[in-house]
Parts: structure tokens; sequence; C-alpha cells
């Protein structure tokens, strides 16, 4: 048994300052760093990569934004649906659970990266091979966690069910579905950060479009700072998309976030 | 909210497949799989893009001739090796530090949450940029991608520790090194290996990952090389020997958590 015997913090001093403090003490370092010229060459100071941004923000970010950002929120779409459905199939018919479940195993330690290059001969370097790569990333957390939160939750809640006498759709929708939200909602933010990461992989090696490609592009043309301002872009979109999921979950309405831990 | 929605799921899962006979799973798991290449050796066409599971066979053979096949594998075993190494000790010290104290842990927290969600291959331009394409920029990487899972977990599990045990340390003047090694260490070992359980495979990815769009010497640059010349038997043969390798290292390190779990039980809760 444990018992927090510690105090509160007054709430005058709102708790994200020190992690504000902490990032401007290091772009001051850094900044400081780069005019003494401590740190090799080719690292873009923060003003300049700042400055590369703005620059950027004017027009040529844009359209690769887009690009990145459809090709991995489709991806992210598709899989989860598929996933979804896949999970569905395998809680609603316990035989196929005991197949699959093995195999599920071997076939998500197969690292999806190793399927860029067979997607780029039988798609060619199109937007189609991107989704298809992100779509099969996001496949595999989502059907195992929602496989397992369907599980899980029908095992806990059926009695619940039972005695308040509910009829199925009641039972699905009050009872198993925000059951498992917690879990797939797990599944549902690995997926995310997966069909992101695929999407700028493949725009690297293979789509010529996209943060991937425009990145590649500002290394070999020795934009250091241009580099660095995507990086930044690729990240500030992975905040931003999780950001989206937490909404989407809050809009499933309140007893889903409270399960999935997002209220 | 836990740390790391991933971490949860590893260790319900590794909890879950201890009870069944592994060797046994993994071979009702392979039935599927090797029905999947009968159907691609009497589907598949000779060329093109789905060709014979013999044919995959047969161009790493060649590939396996010049002896080009065992050093990329070798160089990409390498690679996740040290990059294992490093960025479990790191990930468990900068975890044990954060999580000791709650100041820290606020002031790094933004940073993580942003560099978690920052896709790996985001990083590799940068580095390139830097210090151009070597073997210590992909070491670097790997381990900067992968060294996450065990950071977050030693995190979370130093914060939980209770006040009663650190006291005890200093009760006992066992100092900084003796308390670490008797008493820290001891209690932080099964979440260390819960990241590393999660972070493992995952370095291998991102090894794979740097090797594809660098092409650093490795299976990677061997996958987009046969990719460039429209080889798709060596393309799939090749992504048949990295999953016997991520298999591999799921097996390893199953097998190297139950070892550890002997000699340091994780607490009862």
């Amino acid at each position: 048994l444990t018992i927090d015997v510690r105090v509160k913090r007054s709430h005058s001093v709102p708790a994200w300052w020190p992690g504000a403090v902490l990032v401007l003490v290091l772009c001051l370092a850094w900044q400081l760093a780069v005019t003494g010229n401590l740190l090799p060459v080719g690292v873009s100071s923060p003003v300049s990569t700042v400055a590369a941004l703005i620059r950027l923000a004017g027009g040529p970010l844009w359209s690769p934004l887009f690009h990145t950002l459809s090709v991995a929120l489709s991806g992210w779409l598709i899989g989860s649906a598929i996933g979804v459905a896949i999970a569905v199939l395998v809680v609603a018919v316990p035989p196929i659970w005991d197949i699959t479940i093995a195999f599920v195993d071997l076939f998500r330690a197969i690292p999806a990266v190793a399927f860029v290059p067979v997607a780029i001969l039988v798609f060619g370097f199109s937007l189609k091979m991107e989704v298809v790569v992100s779509s099969y990333v996001a496949l595999w957390p989502v059907a195992i966690c929602a496989a397992l939160g369907l599980r899980d939750s029908r095992i806990q809640y059926r009695e619940v069910g039972d005695v308040l006498k509910l009829p199925l759709v009641t039972r699905l929708r009050s009872l198993t579905l925000p059951g498992a939200a917690r879990q797939l909602v797990i599944g549902l933010r690995l997926a995310l950060g997966g069909a992101l990461s695929l999407a700028v992989i493949a725009e690297m090696i293979g789509d010529p479009q996209g943060l991937g490609y425009v990145m590649i592009s500002a290394q070999q043309a020795q934009r250091s700072d241009e580099v660095f301002a995507y990086v930044l872009v690729v990240g500030l979109l992975g905040v931003v998309l999780n950001g989206l999921l937490v909404v989407i979950v809050r809009l499933m309405g309140a007893g889903m976030a409270r399960t999935a831990g997002e209220q | 909210m836990s740390a790391d929605p991933g971490q949860n799921l590893a260790v319900t899962r590794g909890r879950r497949a201890g009870r069944l006979a592994r060797p046994f799973k993994i071979l009702i798991g392979l039935i599927p799989i090797v029905v999947l290449l009968l159907i691609c050796q009497l589907l598949g066409s000779g060329a093109g893009q789905f060709p014979k599971t013999s044919e995959w066979i047969q161009q790493l053979g060649t590939l396996g001739g010049d002896g080009e096949l065992q050093s990329a594998t070798l160089s990409t075993v390498k690679s996740v090796l040290i990059a294992l190494a490093i960025s479990t000790v790191a990930g468990a010290a900068i975890g044990a530090v954060v999580g000791r104290s709650a100041l820290a842990d606020r002031a790094c927290s933004p940073l993580f949450n942003f560099a978690r969600v920052l896709p790996v291959a985001a990083l590799i331009p940068i580095a390139a940029v830097i210090a151009g394409y070597s073997e210590g920029m992909k070491v670097t990487i790997v381990v900067i991608a992968g060294i996450w899972p065990v950071l977050l977990q030693t995190r979370s599990a130093t914060r939980a520790i209770h006040g009663v045990v650190s006291d005890t340390a200093r009760t006992l003047h066992l100092g900084l090194w003796g308390s670490v090694r008797k008493i820290f260490l001891p209690i932080l070992i099964p979440d260390i290996i819960a990241g590393v359980r999660v972070g493992a495979p995952m370095l291998l990815v991102v090894v794979i990952v740097v090797e594809m769009i660098t092409g650093l010497p490795g299976l990677g640059a061997e996958l987009t090389t046969a990719q460039e010349n429209y080889n798709a038997g060596l393309a799939y043969g090749l992504i048949l020997i990295i999953s016997a390798l991520a298999l591999l290292v799921n097996i390893v390190i199953a097998f190297l958590e139950r070892l550890a779990l002997l000699r340091w039980p994780a607490p009862v809760a």
C-alpha cells in the first residue's frame, strides 16, 4: 500500500514552465555554439532554421506538407479500418483467433520498411505505393490492439449485459466498445506514428514528392537550414496528428475518452 | 496515461506468450508462411513483379556466392548489436536520472515527446549534412531512434519507486554506487528488459531504413539495389532474410528476458 503524502504544488506556476525553460536554454546554447564555431560545419543555427522555415512557409513548404499529410492520413485510416475489421472477425469467431494469433506474431515481426522496395517494383514511384505501404504498417497495431481490447472487454462485460438484459446493439455501443477503447487508442496511436514515418521513408527512396523528398533534395543541395526546418515540420506534423487523435477520441464520447485515458 | 502505449502492449503480450510452449507456437505460425511460399511458387511468373519462390532462392544464392550476402548480413547485425548495447545502457541511465527528479522530468517531457513522435527517417538528412555517410552516423541515428522504449520505461519505473527504498539506501550508508548496484538496478532491471523487448525489433528496422536511404553497406542497401535493378526475385529473397533476422531478434530477446527474470524477478505489485 502506498500513501502519497506529498503536498500538491500551488497552481500559480504552470507545470510546463521547466520544459519551456529547458527548450529556450538549449536553443540559446545551440545558437551560441554555432556562432562560436563549436559545432561541425553543416549544423544550422536556430535563427537560420527559423528563417528558413519562414521563407519556406511563403510557398514551397505547403505542397509537400499537404502531400505527406494526405498520405499519412489515408494510410492510417485505410489501415485502421482493415485492422478493426480483422479484429472484429477474429474476436467474433474464436477458432480464427487460435489460428491467427500464432502467425500474427511472425508477420508483425517483419519490418514493414522492407516492403517499400517491393512496393516500388509493383506500384512504381507513385502515391498509390506510398498509401499501400503506410496502410500496411498501420494495419498491424490496430488489428492486434483492437482484438485484445475487444476480447477482454467482451469477457469482462458479458455478465453486466446479461444482468441488465441489454439488446445486442446497446451492449456493443455502451459496453464492448468503451471497454475496448483504451487498447484501441493505443493501437491507433502506434498506427499513426507508423503511417507517418513510412510515408516519409517511401518519399525518401521512392515517390519524388512530399516532405521526405524535399528533405533529401535539400540535403543534397547542402541547404542545412532547410533540412533542419523540414525536420522541425515533420516533428510538428507528428505532434499535431497525435493531438488530432486525442480530439477524435473525445468526440467519440465521454465514456470512450475516460476509458482511453484521454480526459 | 502510461509513458508509452507500446510498452504496455509488449508487457501484456510477453506475459501471454509465456504461457504457451514457444517452439510449438512458432511452428503453427510458420504454416501460413509455408503456404504463402508454395502459392508464390505455383502462381509466380518466371520474371517480372511476382517471381517464383525458387527464383528468390536462386537470386539469394547468386548474391551469397560472392560472399556479399554474408557481409551485408554481418554488418546489419553488427550495427544492431552495437546500437542495442549503447541504447540500453544510455537509455537506462538517462531514464533513471530523469525519473529521480520531478523537475528534470517535467523539463525534459516536451523534448522527449517531440523526439518520440519524430519519424526516425527525418534524422538521416540532418546526420548526413553534419557528418556525411559513415558507420558512426548509422549507429548514432539508430541509438537516437531506439533509445526511447528503454528510457521511458526506466523513467516511469524509477518514478514509481517508493520513497522508503531510497531512505533505506541512505540509512545503510550505501553510497551512490552501492545503492545503484544493490537497490536501484535490481528494482529496475525487469522494466529495462521490458523496454529492450520493445526497442530491439525497432533497432533492426531503423538499421535497415538507414541502410536503404544512405546506401551504407547492409541488407537495406542490398534491398534498394535489387529494386533499382528491377530484380524482384532478389528483393523478395532479401525480405525473407530480414524477416528471419527479425524473428531471431525476438526469440533471442525473449530467451534473455526469461533468463534475466529468473535472477531478478519482477516485484509483485
